[in-house]
């Protein structure tokens, strides 16, 4: 493909380019046509900012090129693989220099956690509310507020490898032949097929498994989750610690839409709801807390939810937007 | 001498990030009408050519692969997002442009608003077109299919309401 000198640029092509229309030689055409001549570059200008001020969807937005190169440039110099390609190189001292090297590249790579080498062309963010969503393996996300995933560059054709800030309940399509790689931090959370939660926050990464097998790994140090324990890296002394059957669905409840209260306070009540339903809860009343109550709901409206805590402990609710006040006349 | 080697090579590939990136930006955002997912198409497609570089020779050719690259990654891009049903939901979601609305008055600057008013005095094919390409975010074969015209059309029509913006908004620009 080359840009094309006989390419006619006018408003004609330039709307079709503000479209979102122009194939790559049509755009490539217009871009060189605007470096030719300053009321060229202008013209464009003219129709782009008419475009982008008519109503319509997202206006655009130069970016901090010097930022986006920095971000770049790091990515580049973490993997530092220069090209040597087209240069020859002779002789045995060459020959064993590079062995060594490929030596050392192949030791760091094992030792490092991969995730300067991934590319990742896709992303999903949940801001205020939770989202749920299909990746093309077919396996299943829903992501926490404020919680982003990135999804490798062609993923599910060279591999299966995603990375996590904030929270996410994964339920992993199992492909025996291709493991599904989570990078949270600096710890690799790898699975071959299997349901579990993910919560990456300030202190710790936190895994816990409803089903199946995951390892939590980071350089040498592993260890295996299995289902109905918690598996948890602490980041200020680097280290794994195993929970065996110390699983908390609740703490996954804005994915699940389920919640388990066997004995369960209301103080704890509080965080799961919190937790599932995005809403801030507060016990007006001390003596509150400590009420406990056994019960089960399966995605359950939080009205619904509401009313049955309310008139199970025998206090009462009342709602104001996203926050809820629990209360007990009398005390 | 890999050193200096690695040098050449870096300081040849932040030239053509300087001379393409915000083009290739600009382009992307065409298509995906993201500004963060332009940036992330573009970042990959960087990191693509630093991988390839070996193999392109000669400025022509660099810039048709960017320009190529950043294409297919941005359809890619699009065709995934539709599966996941999450494209559009922005565009689906819009209103209407033309309803009175204070907030959006708020706002919206004065060429914004001048725009609003010229649009009204579009022709009505044209201002129709206009809408659905700008406003509904519609590709230009889903327009000439709903409205049962050619693409040809399309891009005449667009072309027009550009000159007619420019031509009542001069003085605004």
């Amino acid at each position: 493909m080359r840009h094309d000198s006989d390419i006619q640029i006018d408003l004609q092509l330039i709307g079709k380019y503000l479209a979102g229309e122009a194939s790559p030689e049509e755009a490539f055409s217009i871009d060189v046509w605007r470096g030719k001549a300053p009321e060229n570059n202008e013209l464009f200008e003219v129709a782009a900012r008419l475009w982008d001020e008519a109503p319509g969807g997202e206006i655009y937005r130069r970016p901090h090129q010097i930022d986006e190169w920095l971000k770049l440039k790091e990515i580049i110099e973490k993997e530092r693989k220069p090209f040597i390609g087209r240069r020859l190189y002779t002789g045995w001292k060459v020959a064993a220099a590079l062995i060594v090297l490929m030596g050392f590249a192949i030791f760091f790579y094992l030792m490092q956690p991969h995730t300067a080498s991934v590319m990742y062309s896709e992303r999903i963010d949940a801001k205020t509310m939770a989202v749920k969503d299909t990746l093309r393996d077919s396996s299943v996300v829903v992501l926490f507020p404020q919680s982003r995933l990135r999804i490798q560059d062609r993923f599910a054709q060279t591999g299966r490898k995603v990375r996590l800030e904030g929270q996410g309940y994964f339920s992993v399509k199992r492909m025996s032949d291709s493991p599904f790689t989570i990078y949270a931090d600096s710890i690799e959370i790898i699975v071959l097929g299997t349901v579990f939660n993910v919560k990456n926050d300030v202190k710790k990464v936190t895994v816990s498994v409803e089903s199946g097998i995951v390892k939590m790994k980071k350089n040498a140090k592993s260890i295996v989750v299995t289902a109905g324990s918690s598996g948890v890296f602490y980041k200020s002394n680097d280290r794994f610690v195993l929970y065996r059957d110390s699983l908390d669905r609740n703490s996954y409840g804005y994915a699940t839409r389920s919640l388990y209260f066997y004995s369960t306070s209301l103080a704890h009540v509080k965080e799961a709801l919190e937790n599932t339903y995005g809403v801030r809860v507060i016990l007006e009343n001390k003596a509150l807390d400590s009420l406990r109550i056994n019960t089960q709901f399966n995605d359950r409206s939080l009205d619904y939810v509401l009313k049955v805590i309310s008139a199970s402990l025998d206090i009462q609710y009342r709602r104001k937007d996203d926050t809820i006040y629990f209360f007990k006349n009398g005390l | 001498m890999q050193d200096k080697y690695y040098k050449n090579q870096m300081a040849e590939y932040c030239r053509l990030f300087h001379a393409y990136y915000a083009k290739l930006h600009r382009y992307a955002f065409t298509m995906l009408k993201e500004n963060s997912a332009a940036e992330d198409i573009v970042q990959t497609v960087f990191l693509k050519l630093w991988e390839k570089k070996g193999q392109l020779l000669g400025e022509e050719k660099v810039g048709s692969y960017l320009y190529k690259s950043t294409y297919n990654l941005s359809l890619n891009y699009i065709r995934d997002s539709k599966t996941r049903g999450k494209h559009k939901q922005d565009a689906a979601q819009a209103i209407d442009p033309l309803v009175d609305n204070t907030h959006d008055k708020i706002l919206a600057t004065d060429l914004s608003l001048r725009i609003r008013g010229v649009m009204e005095e579009l022709p009505p094919q044209c201002r129709l077109i206009f809408l659905k390409s700008r406003v509904e975010g519609k590709k230009y074969a889903e327009i000439a299919s709903e409205l049962n015209i050619s693409v040809k059309t399309i891009e005449v029509q667009i072309g027009k309401a550009l000159k007619v913006f420019r031509e009542k908004l001069k003085d605004y620009l």
